[in-house]
């Protein structure tokens, strides 16, 4: 679905916490959509907090917004669904998302009236204007925080009112949020993740503390079902856990006496097997452990993980602890890689490092095209005549062996990519074989049948393979080469 | 067989198709504007680089597919297309506060961290290449 490529591309979503209401009230909604999105290039150039104020800037005064349509409630939605957009696409927390929601949710509020007096040419009724069509709307100045708030917690699914917002955790929360007469069924449905309670519980917190009315008849409800579910939740995770560890607690302080440094305990098995679950049992030989064993038999999905001295043992952050490794240990050699960073410790800042490193070769790249560029200009002059005397590269081979191996290799590598998404088409061979446009058609037929073998092939092996197809004419060059250097 | 002769290093790709790109670049264009051939020359160079790694990294796909679009393509690029399962793991490992650098390196942008520190490390190696091979032939030629 289009919405769908849409979400996992960039993440922004246009309609993130539009009410129900606002959106069967305007039929045009496909316009105002789609210039929110071709408004989301630019605010990916800023960093951090200057996001969200260079996005709410441009949310505020692009000309796009206002333009498509003349009503004021697509306006009121497009903010809300930016401002719900702009929370999501930031990697803040929550409670730091939220706040600068709040202090910039006025000053939105403040633009739109002001907006709304340029689009409409009078002024001084902006206010007034403005009031009247979020009174409908949830009947308070205050429903563009509450929204944004809403948007802030857990906006990572994509779940929605009717199947069209993009909050799973938040989905019930934000219906609750779009109306009023919407909240007695919410109520009744509750909350059933732990993420979406405790964060219920802190919007509700949120919202008692809002000066609006008729949100805070809202939140008070919010707040009381959040919170009991919240309790709930809360009471029932760690009974789980307490049933658990009373259990193996009077088993386990005997091994850990006996194995200091070790702890043991029980996971879930949904995350990877890092576990060494029996064989450390036996290994112990413990009778223990043995009796371990037994009451452990009902609950049959958890697995035994040896855990190092000192480390939890969730199954969340073992999976956690393993991908910081992999993490670290891939920083380390990029740190040999990036010239005068052995010193830096720190993945901050060694990321800083890298950045800075990529894009000063880059910028090197475009340098040096330029030199290149006047060179070429002035002088006449082949540059394929350096070749054979490149002073760069030790050795060289023939060059009309170089010739074939580029010439395919270049083909080649056209066809390797086709075949990397995974698309075995017989469109892509022709299109891939296309461009040496010399080449002849039973060759096609060689490719086919290697493919699978086309994967793993090194120089060496390529250029047998080249040498045994038979390539290698030198003027097939010429249009592959206009086709990949073309523009 | 002795292959350790016949093996063709990845620069010697990189150096052949560069220049046979810039002698081409030389004979066509004549008559465009300097900022017109810059540009050509940096994309020869990015496909040079992305065609010497063999397509083994993301990174070089995502340059020759950018490529292949280009090249008048445009029908079939939609086969190209990267398979839209892999935007899912977006949300998991993505946390890190790298977008910087996935904005960097083309091809990167739904990866976890780990892959995209690779992608990294095979990028800068070959941008690396390119730049000393780049070096070379200014010096070359300007020393003619």
């Amino acid at each position: 679905m289009g919405k769908e490529r849409f979400f996992g591309g960039n993440g922004p979503l246009a309609e993130a916490v539009l009410p129900s209401e606002l959106k069967s009230a305007a039929g045009a909604d496909q316009l105002p959509r789609s210039s929110l999105n071709l408004g989301w290039d630019q605010p990916m150039q800023h960093d951090a907090h200057a996001y969200l104020e260079s996005d709410i800037s441009s949310l505020v005064l692009s000309p796009s917004f206002n333009a498509p349509t003349g009503n004021d409630g697509v306006v009121v939605r497009e903010l809300i669904g930016r401002l719900g957009s702009i929370c999501k696409s930031r990697d803040i927390t929550p409670t730091s998302r939220c706040q600068v929601a709040r202090t910039s949710c006025s000053p939105p509020m403040l633009n739109l009236t002001v907006t709304d007096d340029q689009q409409q040419g009078v002024p001084g009724q902006g206010n007034e204007m403005a009031a009247s069509q979020l009174a409908p709307f949830a009947g308070d100045p205050g429903l563009g925080e509450t929204a944004a708030r809403f948007c802030c917690f857990g906006l990572r699914n994509h779940v929605g009112i009717g199947a069209q917002l993009g909050i799973a955790e938040a989905g019930k929360l934000s219906r609750v949020s779009s109306s009023q007469s919407l909240m007695a069924a919410n109520n009744g449905k509750g909350v059933t993740k732990s993420d979406s309670t405790m964060e219920m519980s802190r919007f509700g917190g949120r919202i008692s503390c809002s000066s609006s009315p008729g949100a805070s008849s809202v939140s008070d409800s919010l707040a009381a079902t959040g919170a009991e579910s919240n309790a709930r939740k809360r009471k029932a995770a760690p009974k789980g856990k307490g049933k658990i560890s009373p259990l193996s607690s009077p088993n386990m302080n005997p091994p850990n006496e006996e194995n200091s440094g070790t702890k043991k305990c029980k996971l879930r098995e949904d995350q990877k097997n890092t576990a060494k679950p029996t064989s450390e049992q036996n290994s112990n030989g413990s009778r223990k452990l043995g009796e371990d064993a037994k009451p452990l038999e009902p609950l049959k999905d958890y697995i035994h993980v040896r855990a190092r001295r000192g480390q939890a043992t969730d199954s969340h952050s073992l999976a956690e602890r393993v991908r910081r490794e992999k993490i670290s240990e891939r920083m380390k050699f990029l740190q040999n890689l990036v010239p005068g960073c052995r010193k830096v410790t720190g993945k901050a800042v060694m990321l800083d490092e890298i950045i800075n490193y990529v894009q000063s070769l880059q910028r090197q790249v475009e340098f040096l095209s330029m030199k290149l560029a006047t060179l070429n200009s002035q002088l006449e002059f082949d540059m394929e005549t350096l070749l054979p005397k490149d002073m760069h590269h030790a050795h060289v081979p023939f060059p009309h062996q170089l010739y074939e191996l580029g010439m395919a290799s270049s083909a080649f590598f056209f066809f390797l990519l086709c075949q990397q998404p995974a698309q075995t088409d017989s469109n892509l061979l022709e299109m891939s074989l296309r461009w040496p446009s010399s080449l002849q058609v039973p060759h096609l037929d060689g490719f086919t049948d290697a493919t699978s073998q086309f994967v793993n092939f090194g120089e060496d092996d390529l250029r047998q393979y080249v040498v045994q197809m038979g390539f290698g004419e030198s003027q097939a060059t010429e249009p592959s080469s206009q086709l990949l250097y073309a523009e | 067989m002795d292959l350790e002769h016949s093996s063709i290093s990845k620069p010697m790709i990189m150096a052949f198709h560069f220049l046979g790109a810039l002698s081409h670049i030389q004979k066509t264009t004549t008559h465009s504007t300097f900022v017109c051939r810059c540009h050509r020359i940096r994309c020869a160079a990015y496909t040079s680089m992305a065609l010497s790694t063999g397509g083994h990294s993301a990174w070089s796909r995502a340059l020759l597919r950018g490529k292949l679009r280009r090249g008048g393509l445009r029908k079939r690029a939609v086969i190209l297309q990267r398979p839209r399962k892999r935007a899912v793991r977006l949300e998991e490992g993505c946390q890190d506060g790298a977008d910087v650098l996935r904005r960097l390196v083309p091809g990167s942008a739904g990866m976890d961290s780990a892959e995209l520190l690779d992608e990294t490390a095979d990028y800068i190696r070959c941008l690396e290449e390119q730049v000393s091979l780049m070096r070379s032939i200014v010096n070359v030629v300007s020393s003619l």
